[in-house]
């Protein structure tokens, strides 16, 4: 009699609406993390190899392998949302007054997904040649021990970078690393699997395998999504707003981007600062933004975006037409044509080259745009390159550093170690001056997950977490 | 049996005190005059003393207004200790003039209050006839705290005790009683406490640390480390009870046995043993978490040393309803579900919407047996605790919301029922900070 309700077994959804205030229940419901599943991964780039030191020739390849690489491979340092050092591999570590001579002391019991045992000369052998001016080796401590020639303020952001992964190449070839998994098939351009590392020292990951299907264009990425044939794809900029405005989830990491015309050294029709200045002044960054880039981003003015140096505000990217064709008018006519590339695969910068086009006929320029077709170390045919400038390492002074080494507008030397910010205020004021560089657009990667994903986050550096994701299993 | 329920009854009063002691808000406010002290003397350096200044301020960071009024009134007060003459100017000038300040003034001062990866980042333009110069000065974060919203009944009180960079799995809180049971002021309790004063045990991933109340704070007195080798699984689970004088600590695959006397000592092995669950009037429940993972495996055995095959579960709760008790646990498949005890496996009900933390209440308030639960999300979201009731008259043993979601700043990563059964305790991962914080968790049957 006590329990005759009992007989009925109430497997029915609960609406919990029977006050205000209560919670909106999903479809399913749990917050802890469970085990299993594969999630499924599409890129548009290409890549041959999944190797830490392994040189791309495409940018877009080179973003997608440093999204990967920390699957399967860990550093001796990381970096936490501020892009302060973290102990990953290495616990701890020392450097002496100087900041030449370095110790790190390894993670111990931390094990290769193979099974082997990380020591100190595995890791100072995966580093060799990888610092420059320094000297790498083994001390009976079992520490790995880092000597440089000079002081070395940049060791642990270097360190921080995939390029300086721990790796280990077993007998039959294969690389092997310590991080939440291991490459269990690689076709090189098509596909990988990634199957968990149970060996893995922060604990198995909660995913059994990710899969990754490589040269997947944008288009095809958003229908498989749509279709629930993938869990993790990349948005274009021109497919944002669309694939948000239906019921699919979208995650986009902060702009680390910057799309930005690039003067080439030595065009003739470049070395004029007032043919510079004045295409700068004439270009319509917010139609650009509003039409073709979906208002996704940031209008730039300067080469580092907001959330990074807290001063970009101070570079304005406003047009200024009138001041534009003001140049123009002094200058000769000859010095009115220019010419800007920009990467043939790359069609939201195709179509951006043709807008600027327009504004700099309003100006009174002739700019006409071309695919780039030399490849990489080839003496530039155009005046002027529209590039993509992947915002590296989270302290401003070194990204600023490595924006202007990849543009090719300095000899690469910066200053090294954490900078105040009015320094690097004063060195990127400096830089635009010039306008051998016009910044654009700060952009963000955009991704697509299906419902089924849960804890995506990447990293503010833009790393993928996947070691970390779950997927939420069928409901019987 | 008698003396242990009035050791019971002594030891919850001091805590009922202290949890009503501990609850009074903070009220600090962040001094902001030391940054602006800091960039005003780097202003008035570009300036001379007696110049007159225009002053704009407006914010682009992420400071509420009223903060950003202490800091203005902050940053004009440095201004004029430093001999400058301040006019200070309510509208933002949209467009800096070119070097030519407003005609009655010698510069014109525009100060951002903006924000980077690192903090904030205070930013004055300064406009004088023969320059326009820029100064700037990192300011570190402050901190805000969040309200609960309105009520539909009762409400659900939160009062954070701790919080720390390390993660915290679970802690006790207690009252440290005097050892030789003589009641002479001021003679160490246990744990190195001075009798009578409260004391919080922590347990973290590698350390059991003891904290005792000092000048409104949790001030670490002792530390225990646990001496555990291996890997832990990822969302590492731990449990902290506490017995007298003695505790456990259950972790997967590792119990420690340790003592909070006068010092504090853990001793841990290897050991598959379940994990005990303590559920007040309930009884005790055994479970085994899986190896390696973070859930349950679905056998669960009673003290009576009956054993059950339900479903793998993340956290289990037992509640009376008609004066019968019923077992809930939240399984992995995402449903929480209602079980008699009386009834060996048999599911009397399922509840969708739950996250994967639940945890009894016995209190005052209704019909005195509630369940908090989580909300339904992930790592990356702001939780919620909410309280339930399973009405009498309710035949399929579906859930009233008793009070309104308790908002959290992230994610609850452990949520446990505690001794006594009026209160919960609650660990947060502060997705602002990344750092984490014990809440004990109490309901107010009055709104």
């Amino acid at each position: 009699m006590r329990r005759t309700h009992f007989h009925l077994v109430a497997a029915v959804s609960c609406a919990l609406g029977a006050g205000a205030g209560t919670f909106l229940a999903p479809a399913h419901g749990a917050s802890r993390p469970r085990y299993g599943g594969t999630l499924r991964v599409k890129v548009q780039a290409r890549l041959d190899a999944l190797e830490p030191r392994h040189l791309f020739a495409e940018s877009g390849e080179q973003n997608a392998a440093e999204k990967l690489l920390p699957l399967v491979f860990d550093r001796l340092v990381s970096r936490d949302a501020s892009g302060r050092p973290q102990p990953q591999l290495a616990t701890s570590w020392t450097q002496d007054a100087a900041y030449q001579h370095w110790e790190f002391r390894l993670r111990p019991g931390a094990k290769f997904s193979d099974g082997t045992l990380l020591t100190a000369e595995i890791a100072a052998h995966a580093l060799e040649n990888g610092l420059a001016a320094c000297k790498i080796s083994a001390s009976v401590a079992e520490n790995v021990v880092i000597d440089c020639a000079a002081s070395n303020y940049d060791l642990l952001q270097d360190l921080a970078e995939p390029r300086n992964s721990i790796s280990r190449r077993t007998a039959d070839g294969t690389l092997t690393g310590t991080g939440p998994f291991r490459v269990a098939e690689w076709q090189a351009k098509k596909r990988a699997v990634l199957k968990a590392n149970e060996n893995d020292w922060r604990g198995r990951p909660f995913l059994d395998a990710v899969e990754v299907e490589m040269g997947v264009m944008p288009r095809e990425q958003v229908v498989a999504l749509e279709l629930g044939k993938a869990d993790v794809i990349e948005i274009v900029p021109e497919d944002a707003r669309r694939v948000s405005r239906g019921t699919l989830r979208t995650s986009a990491s902060l702009p680390n981007e910057l799309l930005a015309i690039v003067f080439q050294p030595g065009r003739p029709a470049a070395v004029d600062a007032h043919v510079r200045e004045a295409l700068a002044r004439s270009i319509d960054r917010a139609t650009i933004h509003a039409v073709l880039l979906q208002k996704q981003g940031e209008l730039a003015g300067g080469l580092l975006p907001q959330w990074l140096s807290g001063y970009a505000f101070l570079f304005s990217p406003g047009q200024d037409l009138a001041r534009s064709r003001e140049l123009v008018a002094a200058l000769p006519a000859a010095s009115r044509k220019l010419t800007l590339e920009y990467a043939p695969g790359d069609s939201i910068a195709g179509a951006i080259a043709e807008r600027i086009a327009v504004n700099a006929r309003d100006a009174g320029l002739a700019l006409q745009t071309l695919p780039q077709t030399r490849v990489n170390g080839q003496t530039p045919i155009a005046d002027a390159r529209l590039m993509r400038l992947h915002i590296e390492g989270l302290e401003p002074g070194r990204a600023l550093g490595r924006m202007v080494t990849a543009a090719m507008l300095t000899d690469g030397k910066h200053p090294a170690g954490p900078l105040a910010a009015e320094v690097v205020y004063a060195e990127e004021f400096n830089l635009l001056e010039g306008h051998q560089i016009i910044p654009l657009f700060h952009l963000p990667q955009i991704y697509g997950l299906s419902a089924r994903v849960k804890n995506w986050s990447a990293s503010t550096a833009g790393e993928w977490r996947l070691g970390e994701i779950w997927v939420e299993a069928e409901r019987p | 049996m008698r003396n242990f329920r009035r050791l019971k009854v002594l030891r919850t009063a001091p805590l009922a005190a202290l949890f009503l002691l501990t609850s009074l808000p903070a009220l600090a406010t962040e001094d902001w005059s030391a940054p602006a002290r800091a960039l005003d003397n780097k202003i008035a350096g570009k300036l001379k003393p007696g110049h007159s200044v225009l002053l704009s301020v407006r914010n682009s960071s992420s400071l509420a207004a009223d903060e950003v009024e202490r800091i203005r009134i902050a940053i004009e007060a440095e201004l004029r200790a430093q001999g400058l003459r301040v006019t200070a100017n309510s509208a933002w000038p949209e467009k800096q003039p070119e070097k030519q300040p407003e005609k009655q003034n010698d510069a014109q001062i525009r100060i951002t209050l903006a924000e980077n990866l690192n903090g904030l980042l205070w930013v004055a333009e300064i406009t004088a006839r023969e320059s326009r110069e820029v100064v700037m000065q990192a300011v570190p974060h402050g901190t805000s705290e969040e309200r609960p919203a309105s009520a539909p009944a009762f409400l659900l009180r939160s009062q954070k005790l701790l919080e720390q960079e390390v993660p915290i799995l679970d802690f006790a809180l207690d009252i440290a009683p005097d050892l030789a049971l003589d009641s002479a002021p001021g003679r160490a309790g246990r744990g190195g406490a001075p009798a009578g004063r409260p004391r919080l045990l922590v347990l973290e991933p590698d350390h059991v640390v003891l904290r005792v109340l000092e000048d409104g704070r949790w001030q670490a007195k002792q530390s225990a480390a646990l001496g555990v080798a291996g890997t832990w699984p990822r969302d590492l689970r731990g449990r902290l009870r506490m017995s007298g004088t003695s505790f456990e600590i259950f972790l997967p695959g590792v119990l420690c046995q340790g003592t909070a006397a006068e010092t504090l000592s853990a001793q841990c092995s290897t050991n598959q043993q379940p994990w005990e669950f303590d559920l007040g009037d309930g009884g005790k429940l055994q479970a085994t978490l899986a190896a390696g993972k973070n859930f349950f495996d679905s056998k669960i055995g009673t003290a009576g040393g009956r054993v059950f095959g339900l479903r793998p579960f993340f956290s289990v709760a037992a509640i009376k309803v008609n004066r019968e008790w019923i077992w809930a646990l939240s399984g992995v498949d995402g449903r929480t579900w209602l079980y008699d005890p009386q009834k060996e496996g048999e599911a009397v009900a399922s509840i969708d919407g739950w996250g994967s933390d639940i945890a009894a209440l016995k209190t005052d308030c209704g019909s005195s047996w509630q369940i908090l639960a989580t909300r339904a999300g992930d790592g990356t979201e702001r939780d919620a605790v909410q309280a339930f009731e399973i009405p009498e008259t309710q035949p399929q043993k579906q859930p009233v919301a008793v009070s309104p979601p308790l908002e959290f700043s992230g994610p609850v990563t452990a949520l446990w029922q505690a001794t006594p059964n009026g209160t919960a305790g609650a660990v947060i991962r502060n997705l602002q900070t990344g750092r984490y914080e014990a809440h004990t968790l109490s309901l107010s049957c009055s709104r």
